[in-house]
């Protein structure tokens, strides 16, 4: 599946971003998550450690320091799903829980998730975290659900609200895309590698950056992909099983009716028969 | 109740220990089998939402800890503990059983090769419990504690699944021939009395038959096995004497 032109985007703008975490904190209230103990994360300003059941989205802090120019560079990016188009998790998803909104991105209803870990291993970005109970094991996943229910009432996402650079902004996918280089082309002089990040991964994501280094200086996957075994799992090992079984049912079936018709005649089994013989033997 | 049945000649088959493992495998591979199967078809995991679901997917933890455990303690304790090798030890007579079985099972009929005491079906099958059940094992233990994330998490899922299917299937034949097949039902019964029918063992498992037929004092642990043999023992001194 690809992206379609109408589909909703957010635009990440990394060169207007200056790291005010504001977006970290609308995410947490909007959905109404909890502060988390305070997580020491040395030589950068990044909190907490790593995103988590309770964290959807973090702003992550990169120190780039160059020995031999004696240059320093401070990477900051906007970490959360990246509403993939061609989603490896919606396909994998045990319930349903994970699915395409019609406007494009992941939608995710935490009601129908019952926790069996597919989609984190499905992930080329390693984003679904569960919530861990000590007798239950894994529970439920979150992640960043676009704010669904903000975007069919017609609002933007928390974090675009909230935005005060306007680094982010919502617009539709196609727009997005075509502002995405624009920009980058505007800001070439000052970021050489400057590039667009998401039009072309995963079928078009719909979180589309314009990143001012290289991704893998973001420690974001160059080319992800969906893994094929995903496919292979949907679209053989299911259908297989549910022919396979169906067939041995009716196998047992066909036995049990022509073997107990079989065996019925066959009187050695009757307990007269057997003191019959007995007598004979006598 | 008739004669003839009384008459009816029992041999020792399985000792508690063997049924105990038995059971308890089984037991654990049915709460497996129902909520595995829950999960993995769409419909009914929707149905493993609500607070009833989470106790199902308990059940499939639960199931786990019998199905590994079990045999574990008995490889430990058991001094059988290497018995699962005979799964792996085939002879020509075991072709033989696979070409006569279909036309046995369905409409009975002779020319099956004598058996030991698993028939080349038995060992088939538990050959692929024991394959598969380790798969199934280490693949379910990968889930459950994330060893593995990404593509190799994957790996973990499908061959999870793959096994679960293959074991399910032989599990299916394994239980209708012991349940529910006309004649078959004798097998059944050994391992829930320990005691086979002694015609059955005979027409079924003829070189175990001929081997135990004499031997009544078979065989439930060392200690007892021991003072037999020294009973035995005992015996030929006094005639000898």
């Amino acid at each position: 599946m690809m992206a379609q032109k109408t589909d909703k985007a957010i635009l990440v703008d990394t060169s207007l971003c200056t790291g005010c975490k504001a977006c970290q904190l609308a995410c947490k209230e909007w959905h109404n998550l909890p502060a988390m103990e305070f997580d020491k994360v040395p030589g950068t300003y990044q909190n907490p450690a790593d995103r988590s059941f309770n964290t959807l989205t973090l702003m992550r802090f990169d120190e780039k320091y160059d020995r031999k120019t004696n240059t320093f560079e401070w990477l900051i990016r906007k970490d959360q799903c990246m509403h993939c188009s061609d989603a490896p998790c919606v396909a994998i998803c045990s319930t349903g829980a994970l699915y395409q909104h019609k406007e494009g991105f992941v939608a995710f209803d935490q009601e129908s998730c019952i926790g069996c870990g597919y989609c984190a291993k499905a992930c080329p970005f390693d984003i679904p975290r569960y919530q861990y109970d000590s007798f239950t094991g894994r529970d439920k996943m979150n992640k960043c659900n676009f704010c669904q229910d903000k975007i069919t009432n017609g609002e933007q996402p928390a974090c675009v609200q909230t935005c005060p650079t306007n680094a982010l902004e919502l617009m539709s996918w196609d727009e997005a895309v075509k502002q995405a280089y624009k920009r980058v082309e505007q800001i070439k002089d000052r970021f050489p590698n400057a590039n667009v990040y998401g039009d072309k991964i995963m079928g078009g994501t719909h979180y589309i950056y314009v990143l001012t280094e290289k991704p893998e200086e973001y420690g974001l996957p160059t080319n992800p992909k969906t893994n094929e075994l995903v496919e292979f799992r949907s679209g053989v090992i299911k259908p297989v099983t549910e022919v396979l079984m169906g067939a041995a049912g009716i196998g047992f079936l066909a036995n049990f009716i022509v073997s107990s018709t079989a065996f019925n005649f066959n009187g050695k089994d009757e307990p007269e028969d057997l003191l019959k013989e007995e007598k004979k033997h006598e | 109740m008739s004669k003839a049945y009384k008459r009816t000649k029992y041999v020792k088959r399985y000792c508690v220990p063997d049924q105990l493992m038995h059971w308890t495998v089984a037991l654990g591979f049915l709460l497996l089998l129902i909520t595995g199967f829950m999960i993995f078809f769409k419909g009914p995991a929707s149905l493993l939402t609500t607070e009833a679901g989470m106790a199902f997917r308990q059940g499939h933890r639960i199931g786990a800890i019998l199905f590994i455990g079990a045999p574990l303690i008995y490889f430990i304790f058991s001094s059988k503990r290497f018995g699962f090798l005979v799964a792996f030890k085939w002879s020509k007579y075991d072709l033989g059983w696979l070409k006569a079985a279909p036309k046995h099972y369905f409409v009975g009929g002779e020319g099956m090769p004598p058996q030991d005491k698993y028939n080349t079906g038995q060992k088939l099958y538990y050959l692929v419990v024991l394959v598969f059940g380790f798969l199934l094992a280490i693949t379910g233990l990968a889930l459950w504690h994330d060893w593995f994330t990404g593509p190799l998490g994957v790996w973990m899922l499908v061959i999870h699944d793959i096994s679960a299917l293959i074991i399910t299937i032989f599990f299916g034949i394994h239980l209708h021939l012991t349940v529910f097949h006309a004649r078959e039902r004798a097998s059944f019964n050994a391992m829930t009395t320990g005691w086979m029918e002694a015609e059955y063992a005979e027409h079924h498992h003829k070189l175990w038959f001929d081997k135990v037929k004499y031997d009544q004092m078979i065989t439930c642990g060392e200690r007892k096995m021991r003072k037999i043999r020294q009973e035995n023992q005992n015996q030929n001194n006094t005639f000898q004497a």
